[in-house]
């Protein structure tokens, strides 16, 4: 399944589902970095992930936000929205961001892993 | 025989009479005079002899000739006639003299001379006048009496006939009295000083069902129900006897009666007390207020349910919210859960990473948990109680539950929460409520506004001592042409689908705390919304409107003890060690009867009751404790979910009521809410008590003017009302400031008030 040189990143600002998150993904064989906010990961993330796991409604900068802010920057990378909102307005915009998936919480583990995979997928093919 | 000598014999027998006698002929010559009548004219006797009375005494002569003549021819005497004259032996004096002349006849019948008989009669004839004129002053004296009489007999007469009025009056107020006492739906009741019936009116008659005459002479008391019978009785019987002698005095109460039928009705009686006679008669006034009863019973669902849509409501526009809230422990629960069922298909995960695992779920758990109890709070319809609050907690509370709304709107969300600031009492819920409310209207306003500008501001303080305030302030576009008092009224709404009901119903929930709610234009953009809220504890001050200067400061009690009772023996070590932690003297008991064994304590301090105890329940041990005068303030523990018996444990006058398992830090805080109020309750009733004995020490005309003054009447009128005069009223008036130690009308009418509440 899983490959520890492919890391995952997570930025959600609910410990709790941060936490279990982080494992899921960690249980999948991926290598997992984890992140309280956005400005967190903006300052302290050094490698791109393969894929990014970002929580939408967060303080300060929500996760529409962060991945706008990453591809004017040029650090733009695979992207799965996962939200306990199921807003039009957030999925219309991630869609327009390009995201690769907008899951609902709850979601299973095959749910996740699913679009996980199709993340690599693509960042295979754009050769990242 | 000669006619002198029959005169001589004759003479010689009246010779010293006091009367005067003397003889004379036809010529009217003296033939012959006795001593007495010759002094009365004043010559010897001797010198009368043949001379004639015309020479002797020409004035009596011509007075007298006549009828001597008359004597003579006739020979008919003349008897009886008076003269009134002047003698020589009494010159100046006017004497009345009766004289009578008989004829002398000879043996042939012929007359030959006079007799004439003198008597002296002044003496009588004084008498007689004397006589007369004590006669006519009788008779004037007599016609003075007369006219007195009458004059009398005229007063009598008005007065008769203003007696008449009087009593027409009477009869007729009477009548009117009698008929009024009837036409009053509401009962009038009167009894003596044992507490029997006197008087039952119609209105009596129709509410409880009694004809007249099938309760006159019975006890008051089978009108009320059974149980409440002797607490009544007595409550009754120091009332009468109470020794302030002044009739305004009343007793005020909520009661229930009992009909003939045995059915029980809510009321409320006032008892006036009247001395009538040296008697002292109670009146009783009773209104069933069962009508008003169900109304209120009516208004108050109608209210709840009114709070429970607009909950439901305003709870539909957090949805966002709350599915945020559950969805967030659930996505956890099920990826903790779906790692864990791996790493136990494949090895085990313990201990390590199962353990932590575990943990998680738990408390995950446990969030959504909380999460759906508050929806559930929040969506449950029905009773609502009072409890001490936190504002700044419901704040937080609030907080946490729109979190996801708040970033959503994207709105930047500041707190100013004073620390300590003072508790609330109030209904959990409802405050809740109106916080959501406040801040839903907020974000809605700033809907139409930069998101960069949206600011809300939450911030609570304390104005003054006894107040609590709430403000939410947003930045939000305000038509400022709208009238701030129209966004209170209901179905005033800018929403599309907006009921319009959510600031009337905050506001009339703020209201029925004893606070107060407007909204403020801010200086910028944007609205403020207040909310004022009497500190816990400080709501019976804030209903006082006479300020009355207290002589001893409100402090704090240094000495207090807290007093527990459960029978639950590990309960009630946990909650002694609980209260001793927080530097309270605690003494545990593990029976309400081993509780009132103790002597009877003086101090400071609170009791924490189980509800449910074997023997005596705590219910049972409260109400024995209000058949004191005063007794000190009561938590109830109750069992989980026990909220019926926690009602009535409030309505009996507890402080309120915890469920088990008891919340430590609520326990501590009512716990310190009581002592205060305990301590605060004696320090008013010592001042009451002391008002009372002032009270005692006034003359019972100086009680009279007192219950005048405090009723508003002018001197002029209490000195007519009370038959004295005006001087008089002001005199007492002066004795009964200074006796009560007040200073102003003001202050007077305070302390009679004071009394007058506590009976």
């Amino acid at each position: 399944m899983g490959n520890q040189s492919v890391l995952i990143s997570i930025v959600d600002d609910d410990s709790s589902v941060r936490r279990a998150l982080g494992r899921m993904i960690s249980s999948f064989g991926f290598k997992v970095e984890l992140f309280a906010s956005a400005s967190n990961y903006l300052d302290e993330s050094d490698l791109d992930p393969a894929c990014l796991i970002l929580d939408v409604v967060m303080p300060d900068m929500n996760g529409l936000q962060l991945l706008a802010t990453l591809q004017e920057s040029g650090r733009s990378v695979p992207t799965v929205f996962i939200s306990a909102h199921d807003d039009e307005a957030y999925m219309e915009k991630a869609r327009s961001l390009g995201a690769i998936a907008y899951l609902h919480k709850p979601c299973s583990e095959t749910v996740l892993l699913d679009a996980i995979e199709k993340s690599l997928v693509s960042s295979d093919a754009t050769g990242s | 025989m000669l006619l002198e000598d029959l005169i001589l014999d004759i003479h010689s027998v009246y010779k010293d009479l006091p009367i005067g006698l003397c003889c004379l002929d036809t010529d009217f010559r003296y033939i012959h005079i006795n001593e007495w009548l010759a002094k009365i004219n004043g010559m010897p006797a001797e010198d009368h002899l043949g001379r004639t009375i015309g020479e002797l005494l020409p004035k009596v002569a011509a007075g007298v000739v006549s009828q001597f003549r008359h004597v003579i021819d006739t020979g008919e005497p003349i008897i009886g006639g008076t003269v009134i004259a002047e003698t020589p032996d009494q010159p100046g004096v006017k004497r009345h003299f009766e004289h009578s002349y008989y004829a002398i006849k000879s043996n042939d019948g012929e007359v030959i001379g006079i007799s004439c008989v003198v008597q002296d009669i002044t003496v009588r004839f004084e008498a007689l006048e004397a006589l007369q004129q004590s006669r006519d002053e009788l008779e004037q004296r007599i016609e003075a009496r007369t006219a007195t009489l009458q004059i009398i007999n005229e007063k009598l007469n008005q007065e008769i006939d203003q007696r008449i009025q009087v009593e027409e009056a009477l009869r007729a107020s009477k009548t009117e009295f009698a008929s009024i006492l009837d036409i009053s739906a509401d009962a009038i009741i009167s009894v003596d000083e044992d507490q029997h019936i006197r008087l039952f009116n119609q209105g009596a008659q129709q509410i409880f069902g009694y004809k007249a005459r099938e309760v006159i002479g019975k006890p008051l008391e089978i009108l009320l129900p059974e149980q409440v019978r002797s607490l009544h009785r007595k409550h009754i019987e120091k009332y009468s006897q109470s020794s302030a002698s002044s009739r305004f005095m009343s007793l005020r109460a909520e009661i229930m009666g009992l009909k003939k039928d045995g059915t029980q009705f809510p009321a409320t009686a006032s008892i006036s007390r009247i001395k009538l006679q040296g008697k002292t008669i109670l009146s009783v006034y009773l209104r069933d207020i069962s009508e008003i009863r169900n109304i209120e019973g009516a208004i108050q669902k109608h209210r709840e349910e009114l709070a429970h849509v607009n909950r439901i409501g305003v709870m539909g526009e957090v949805s966002t919210s709350l599915s945020h809230e559950l969805n967030q422990p659930l996505t956890s629960i099920l990826f903790n859960a779906q790692v864990l069922h791996r790493l136990c298909q494949t090895g085990s995960p313990f201990p390590n990473e199962g353990e932590e695992i575990i943990s998680d779920l738990i408390s995950d758990a446990k969030r959504a948990g909380e999460v759906i109890q508050q929806l559930k709070a929040l969506l449950k319809p029905g009773k609502l109680h009072k409890e001490t609050l936190d504002i700044n907690q419901i704040v937080v509370e609030i907080e946490h539950l729109l979190r996801s709304e708040v970033l959503f709107h994207q709105i930047n969300l500041t707190k100013e929460l004073m620390t300590d600031l003072p508790a609330v009492t109030g209904v959990h819920v409802e405050l809740q409520q109106v916080m959501l409310n406040l801040i839903m209207n907020a974000l809605e306003a700033m809907n139409s506004v930069d998101a960069c500008d949206r600011q809300l501001l939450i911030r609570t303080r304390q104005p003054t001592p006894t107040e609590v305030e709430l403000c939410v302030q947003d930045s939000g576009n305000s038509l400022k042409k709208q009238s701030i008092k129209q966004l209170f009224n209901p179905f005033y709404t800018t929403k599309e689908n907006g009921m319009g009901m959510g600031l009337a119903i905050s506001q009339t929930i703020v209201n029925n705390h004893g606070g107060r709610m407007w909204a403020e234009f801010n200086k910028g953009k944007g609205m403020s919304f207040f909310v004022n809220l009497p500190v816990a504890g400080a709501e019976a001050a804030a209903e006082s409107s006479i300020e009355y200067k207290h002589k001893n400061k409100m402090e704090e009690p240094d000495k207090s003890t807290v007093f527990i009772v459960d029978d639950d023996t590990p309960v009630l070590k946990a909650l002694s060690r609980l209260v001793e932690s927080a530097g309270h003297v605690v003494e545990s008991y593990t029976s309400a009867e081993a509780f009132l064994q103790r002597k009877h304590y003086t101090g400071y301090g609170c009791l924490v009751v189980d509800l449910h105890m074997p023997g005596k329940s705590g219910i049972e041990l409260q109400s024995e404790l209000n058949n004191h005068k005063y007794t000190m303030p009561v938590i109830f523990i109750t069992g989980a979910g026990d909220t019926s018996s926690g009602v009535t444990a409030m309505k009996q006058g507890a402080i309120d009521f915890l469920e088990k398992p008891v919340d430590g830090e609520k326990l501590l805080g009512l716990i310190a809410r009581a002592i205060k109020i305990d301590f605060q309750a004696r320090v008013q009733y010592e001042q009451y008590r002391s008002i009372k004995e002032k009270i005692a020490r006034l003359t019972p005309r100086e009680a009279e003017v007192m219950g005048l003054v405090t009723k508003g009447r002018l001197n002029k009128q209490i000195a007519y009302t009370m038959g004295i005069s005006e001087k008089t009223v002001k005199v007492h008036r002066a004795h009964v400031m200074q006796k009560l130690e007040v200073r102003s009308l003001a202050e007077l009418i305070h302390v009679s008030g004071c009394v007058t509440d506590i009976g």
